[in-house]
Parts: structure tokens; sequence; C-alpha cells
């Protein structure tokens, strides 16, 4: 019976797309194209450009930290650490292209920490290597495990704590930090692989999107994406299982901040204040979606404020706020992935 | 009766469409069904997602055990690791986790000359079948080479890949670069056989499984022509496989570039033992138990309800729609595709069995483009291994739907078994033994047929 409802819906889909005709460049297209034309170099570049920057100033605190081991400077490579993780977060917004297919994402932030393996390899007598850091598995390298040596379990580390070895161990996987967001940022440029071209030229020959209404839809279901992440998987699997082990970010009690830029990165990609953003097709062809999206994305990022304690414990102290929040999330996910993503369907007919 | 009421409306929805765009082309019923790839689950997503789309109309508790699949698949395995769900790793193993080879529940890449290895596996035998015609293990080494190890364990060697490069050109002077992998065995733990057979295997995406593995036994074996009765140069071969699931001998294969593998489950479990090193109660010992890196038994790594969690996941992947299928030169390309006989091995079209089982799969009209058949590819694809009945020569034709969408998800177009195509016309032109006739007639259609073929592949 339920298939025979879809068998419908599709056909009305199939039948709409008979009745398209041959307009002129038509108003929804010319607002994607505004959109299109900023999202690289207005939303994404500045990001994964400050990205890079942030990772730059993460190694030199570390490199200070390790030449003169005092709590000072562990603090204050603890902070870059918290601030790259800010651009970082905010990218997710934009998991497609390079960072996906060059498998760049899990090779800076997969989970979980490889204990085991990271004390056997600070053990051995190898020394740490470009290449030997790039060869290793994801697990023993990226952000959780910068934040274990910095962070310690739960927060607890002493600058005093680590030794030599585990300090050449920290700077060379900094460094491949550094590696990978630099190459994220590249991959994007003009100047570097150009990933921009396939976005703004999107309809061309010279991108790998065949219309304009492909990219757009690319762009905004990996907003809707993020979204779903943070509150079927990031929240779910701990909250679920009541489990904090499952913890994405356990070392530096940073998860609420983690969810925080998530979603603020998926705004960013939506508003339109310094940029046409994907709000701009909205408010054109559906204004009380856009107040609806908006109100979302605020009763979101209120409700994560709103926590006390680390994520980690709140998952057993507010059960019922964790919940309704993932209620809330599960409702901003609706208006981006159904409804929003229906909107430049019907409207963008090229 | 309701099934009357709504073929009623379907019928008066297509009148009216019909009717009121009478400006468009007539409705072609034909190119409609074609949009629908996996009947009424296919996905309308044609982005970096579209491969991950579970099948529709699953109940909350099914999509609670998909979801939890899909994060295994996610998951990356450690080396044991208390209080952790996901420990066991290796102690040899090619990668992590699931998606490392299988990114965006799509195809792995081919590594360029000095790249490290992930996506790709190589498997390893001595000539000849054992009694239940896996073929024969390599001592020391097993039927795979594991060229990682967690630290502290010898991995047992690694791969050099090269490549050969040489100019093809068509009949209307066009040219195209095509290479050709050569693979040799380099910082081996210990000296292997002088007599190895080297299988290379890129990952295959894993999307669409499900309704391959529900497609009815009788409807593959109809196109089973082993002797080419019919003399059209095609016979199509069907690999009888030992489930080692179900402990049963003589199982259709339908899984892999071979066609190796009766069931998912079977795929799963093997791909646990033997690409991440994590047993089961299915596959209970290493693969490598009795070699220097694991003398004894290491016990059950993953419980059953993972397993199954993993298996239902792959099982409930759904395969994204079709694109453009109203474009004439798309229409144009199908047709030039029929012509040449590609659709001889590569079948479009084929039913999944009535399974009260599990309604989701049961009785669909699915266009996989594949007869789940094995064929001789020729002596350029041959890697002279050879798996229960399929020979060295011998590949089973891989299903084409989604394929269209490789590069936008996976940011490649690495095709074949060993991923050496870096696009649908290299993938074409490697084409050999019993489709070399199909392989001719594309080398001499002309430049306008050959690309309205290409973009046909483009739109599944
Ligand atoms: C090291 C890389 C690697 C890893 C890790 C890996 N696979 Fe695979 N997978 C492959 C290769 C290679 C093939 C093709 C195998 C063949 O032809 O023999 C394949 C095939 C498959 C297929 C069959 C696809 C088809 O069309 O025939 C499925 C399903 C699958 N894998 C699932 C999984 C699951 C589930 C996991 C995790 C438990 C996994 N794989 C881990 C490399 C990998
Ligand atoms: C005799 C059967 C047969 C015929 C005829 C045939 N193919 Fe294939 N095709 C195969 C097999 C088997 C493979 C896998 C070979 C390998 O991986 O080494 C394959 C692979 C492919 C692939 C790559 C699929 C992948 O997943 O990597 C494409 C694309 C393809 N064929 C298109 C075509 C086209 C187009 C034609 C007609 C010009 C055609 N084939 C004719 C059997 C056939």
């Amino acid at each position: 019976m339920k298939k025979f409802v879809y068998i419908i819906i599709g056909i009305f889909l199939v039948g709409f797309q008979q009745c398209k005709k041959n307009k002129t460049v038509d108003k929804s297209v010319e607002i994607a194209n505004e959109i299109l034309y900023d999202f690289p170099s207005k939303v994404l570049i500045p990001n994964l450009y400050q990205l890079n920057q942030e990772a730059k100033n993460l190694l030199s605190s570390v490199e200070i930290f390790v030449n003169k081991s005092d709590e000072s400077n562990l603090n204050t490579a603890q902070n870059a650490w918290l601030k790259t993780r800010v651009e970082w977060e905010k990218s997710e917004a934009c998991l497609f292209g390079p960072v996906s297919t060059l498998n760049l994402d899990p090779a800076i932030d997969s989970w979980p920490v490889n204990f085991v393996e990271i004390d056997s390899v600070i053990k051995g007598s190898i020394s740490f290597s470009d290449t030997y850091i790039d060869n290793l598995a994801n697990t023993l390298k990226g952000f959780h495990c910068i934040e274990y040596m910095l962070f310690g379990k739960s927060k607890s580390r002493k600058a005093s704590d680590l030794t030599t070895k585990q300090k050449d161990y920290l700077v060379a996987v900094t460094k491949h930090l550094n590696r990978i967001t630099f190459q994220m940022h590249h991959e994007w440029i003009e100047t570097g692989n150009n990933f921009s071209q396939n976005i703004t030229l999107a309809g061309t020959k010279y991108s790998i999107y065949k219309t304009k209404r492909e990219a757009l839809l690319e762009i905004t279901k990996a907003m809707s994406e993020i979204i779903a992440e943070v509150g079927l998987s990031k929240i779910d699997a701990p909250f679920a299982a009541q489990d904090s082990t499952l913890e994405e970010s356990p070392f530096a009690l940073n998860s609420w901040q983690d969810f925080k830029n998530n979603i603020l990165g998926a705004r960013n990609v939506y508003t339109s204040s310094s940029h046409n953003g994907v709000q701009k097709f909205v408010t054109e062809y559906n204004k009380s979606l856009d107040a609806t999206i908006l109100q979302n994305f605020d009763i979101c990022l209120k409700s994560i404020d709103s926590f006390k304690e680390p994520f980690g414990r709140s998952i057993y102290s507010q059960p019922a706020a964790v919940q309704s929040l993932q209620s809330q999330l599960s409702a901003l996910r609706y208006n981006l992935e159904s409804e929003l993503v229906r909107l430049i369907e019907a409207k963008i007919i090229e | 009766m309701i099934k009357n009421i709504y073929s009623f409306f379907v019928v008066l929805f297509l009148i009216s469409i019909i009717y009121a765009c009478r400006q468009s082309k007539p409705f072609d019923s034909d190119e409609y069904n074609e949009v629908f790839t996996a009947d009424y689950h296919t996905a309308i997503d044609d982005g970096a997602g579209a491969y991950a789309h579970p099948l529709i109309g699953l109940s909350a508790r099914e999509e609670a055990f998909h979801d939890l699949g899909d994060g295994f698949f996610e998951t990356n395995f450690v080396p044991n690791q208390a209080n952790y769900h996901a420990s066991g790793l290796g102690p040899l193993y090619n990668n992590i986790s699931c998606v490392s080879c299988h990114p965006s529940d799509g195809r792995g890449k081919a590594p360029l000359p000095g790249e490290v290895i992930n996506s790709m596996l190589f498997k390893l035998a001595l000539s000849g079948l054992d009694s239940k015609g896996f073929p024969n293990k390599v001592p020391g080494f097993g039927g795979q080479l594991q060229d990682k190890a967690i630290i502290g364990s010898a991995i047992e060697g690694k791969v050099d890949v090269q490549y050969i490069e040489s100019n093809f050109q068509f009949p209307d002077g066009e040219t195209v670069k095509l290479r050709k992998p050569i693979y040799t065995l380099t910082n081996l733990y210990q000296p292997i056989s002088s007599q190895v057979i080297v299988s290379p295997r890129l990952a295959r995406p894993v999307y669409g499984v499900g309704f391959l593995e529900s497609i009815s036994e009788e409807s593959i074996l109809k196109n089973v022509d082993e002797m080419d009765v019919d003399g059209d140069g095609i016979s199509g071969k069907a690999n009888y496989v030992y489930d080692f699931v179900n402990n049963k001998e003589k199982v259709l294969g339908r899984i892999g570039w071979k066609a190796s593998v009766a069931n998912i489950k079977s795929q799963v479990t093997r791909a646990l033992n033997e690409d991440i090193g994590i047993t089961s109660s299915v596959v209970p010992d290493e693969q490598i138990k009795g070699q220097i890196q694991e003398p004894n038994s290491s016990g059950i790594e993953l419980p059953d309800s993972i397993v199954d969690a993993l298996t239902f996941y792959i099982r409930t992947l759904s395969v994204p729609a079709r694109r453009d299928v109203k474009n004439q030169q798309i229409i144009q390309g199908k047709k030039l595709f029929s012509i040449a006989g590609c659709a001889s091995c590569h079948t479009p079209n084929h039913q999944t069995e009535i399974n009260p089982a599990f309604k989701p799969l049961s009785g669909l009209n699915i266009f996989p483009y594949t007869d789940l058949l094995l064929h001789d590819m020729g002596l350029d694809l041959a890697d002279g291994f050879s798996e229960f009945e399929a020979k060295g020569n011998e590949w089973r034709t891989p299903p084409l739907w989604g394929i269209g969408l490789t590069q936008k998800v996976n940011g490649h177009n690495n095709f074949l078994h060993d991923g050496r195509a870096r696009n649908f016309t290299e993938a074409i032109l490697w084409h050999g033994g019993e489709a070399i006739k199909a392989k001719t007639k594309f080398v001499n259609y002309t430049k306008n047929e050959r690309l309205a073929l290409i973009k046909f592949l483009e739109s599944l």
C-alpha cells in the first residue's frame, strides 16, 4: 500500500519534470548563482584559511610548551587546540568535495584514540618523520590524539606529565594536523586545486555539477547532514547507550562546544548577513520557512548554552533536556532536509 | 481492491499529466520506469550522499537496527582496549574500518605508484582449489596479503604498484591513454612461494547489494549459456560457492568481483576477519592463526548482534535514481548500449523474489545492469586466480546502477576490478574475451555515438 503512495508521488515528480519549459534564465537560477558565487570565497575558504591559521598557531604553542613545559604554556597550547577545533567543527557543515573524497576528514578527526598503540609507538625507537606519521592509522593521530596529549583524561593533564618522547610525538602529530588543514584550504583555492570552480561554475563543463540546482542542493544537504549528525550520532550514541565512553571529545570536555560550532557552521552557510547565503533563496520564495529555520537554529543554540555540565555528565544528570535538544535538532533537520530541499527542487527548473 | 483503486489513480494521473503539459513530448512509460532503479526504494539524490540511503518503509525498529549497523560500518576498530565496543583490531589487517575502504558506501580508489594502499586489497593463492572450492592458501600468508599491522606485529608485506601506459587510437583518430598495473610484493616478512598468484581487488560499492541478494535464482540462471548455444559469443556461467555461514556446498555465488560469495552475511564476516582482523562466531579464528603474528586463537571479538546489524545495514542500503532519462542524447546512448551488446551481460532489469519474511525487498522491479554471471574477459584483465567455478580469466558482470555518480561521491572514476580504468571509455576499452564484439562495436562507433553511450553510463 505504501508502495503505491510512493509510486504516485514519483509519478507526480516525473510528471512535473515533463512540464518544464525552456524559460530564459529565471530569477531562481539567478539567486542560486549568487549563492554559489559567494559560497567558496565568502563562506568555506575563509573558514578553511582560519582553520589552517589556528593549526599553525597550535603548532607554535605546542613547540613553546615542549621547550618550556610549565602550566602556563600548557594552558596556551590547550586554548590554541580549542580555537583550532572551533574552525574545524564549523567547516563540518560542508563535508563534501575534497575533504570527503580525499579522506581528509578521517585523517584528522578519527575516533576513538588508540591509546594502546600510541603508547607502543612512543615506547618504540623509531623517529617520528612526516612519512611515518602519515602512514600511521588514523586513530593514532589527529585532533583527538592531540587533545588527549594536551588535556589528559577529563582535563587532568599537568605540564610535567609528559615525557620527552611523548612531547616529540605531540609535535609530530600537530605537524600532521597542519599538513592536512593546509591541504584542505589548498584544495579549494583558485591558486590551488580550485575545487571552488565546481561550485561557482556549476552547470558548465568546468564543474562536476551538471546544474546550479545540483550544486545548491549539495550545499544544502551538507548543512542538514551535520545537523542530523549532531542529533542522531554525536549526541545519540552516548545518550541512548547511557555510556559517556562513546563521547567524541571527552578529554577537553569540549563536546558541547563542538556541537554548537557544528550548528554555527551550518547557520553561517545559511544566513545572508555578510554574503549571499542559502537564506536569500528562502526569503524570496517562502518567508515563513525562513523564519522557522532561523528560529530553530536559535532554539538549538540556546538549548546547548543552557547546559551547565559537560556533555558526558549531562546525559546522566539532565536526560530530559538532552532529549528535548534532540527533538529541536530533528525539527531543524526537517526544515533543511525536507522543506528547504523541496523548495529548491520546486523552484529551480533548469 | 486497494491496488485497483491505486492503479486507477495512477492511470488518471498519467493522463492528466500528459494532458496538462501537451507542449512536451508524450510520456514514455519505459523511460519513466528506469528513473526508479530500485523500485519504490529509489533514492532521489544525486549528491555526495547518494549511496547512503536506507530502504523506504522500514519499521522504526528496523531503522534503528540499520542505524546501528551504519554506526559500526563507520566505526574505527582499535586493538584490545577495555570498555570499548569495537576492539580487537588485527594483529594484521588491511584497514581499520569498513568505511575507510568503502567511503560514503562507494568505491575504493586505485593507488598511484608510491601511494599507501588503502581501499584495495590483494588476494593470494597457490594454484588449485581445496576440497570446498576455496583457492589453496599460501603457507605463512593465508589467502590475502595483510599490509598493515598493529604496532609490534610484523606486516606480511606490501605491494609496489606501477603502471605501464599505452596509447589506443580509435578509427577516427581520437587517442586515449590506457594504463595496466604491475604489482610486486615487497617487504615480505618471510619468503613467499614463487608460485604465488596475486589477485588485486578494488573495494566495490556496497549499496544495492541487498537487492542483488534477493533476485530469484531462476531469474539469474535463465541467462546462463555456458556452451554459447545461442552463438552470440557470450556464454555466462554461474559461480557455485561454499556458503560458510550456513555450511552449505554449491550455493549460487553473487557477491564480489568473481561472485565468490553467496550472501551478505558471508561477505561481512569475511571482511571483518580478513580485512580488519576481527573474529566473529561465523569466522572464529584470525585468518593468520598459526603464523608467528598470531600463534593462538584470540577468541570471538564481535558479538552476533553487531554482525547482524552490519549485515542488515548492507542489505537495506538503497540505490540512487537515474538522471536525465529524457535527454535525447542519453536515450540514443541507451540504444547504442543495447546495439553494442553491452546489455547481454549488463542485463538491465531483474525482479526480486517474493519474500514474505522481509517485505521491503520482496517482489521488486529493479534495474541493476548485471546478469551476476561470470564471463571470460580476456587476457588483459585476467589475474590467473580461481575461486570455485570462476577461472583466472573470468569476472562477474558488475552492476552499473549508480555508477554515474562515482565522480561526485568518491571523487574519481576508477573502474574495473583493479581500478586501472580512469573513466568509462578506458573501462570499455579493456573489455576482451566474450566482450570483444561489444568493445569492437564501441570502437567503431562515431565520436558522437561514443559520447552518447558514455552520457548514458553517466546517467546511471
Ligand atoms: C581493506 C579494504 C576493505 C575493508 C576494510 C572492507 N572491505 Fe568490503 N570490499 C573490499 C573489496 C576489495 C571488495 C571486493 C571483494 C572481492 O571481489 O572479492 C569488497 C566487497 C564488499 C561487499 C560486496 C560488494 C559487491 O558488490 O560485491 C560488501 C557488501 C562489503 N565489501 C562490505 C564490507 C563491510 C561490511 C566491511 C566492514 C566489516 C568491509 N566491507 C570492509 C574491501 C574492503
Ligand atoms: C561479456 C560480458 C560483458 C559485456 C558484453 C560487456 N561487459 Fe562491461 N563488464 C563485464 C565484466 C565481467 C566487467 C568487470 C571486469 C573487471 O573488473 O575486470 C565489466 C565492467 C564494466 C564496467 C566497469 C564497472 C565497474 O564497476 O568497475 C563498465 C562501465 C562496463 N563494464 C560497461 C560496459 C559497456 C558500456 C559495454 C558495451 C560496450 C560492456 N560493458 C559490455 C562484462 C561485460
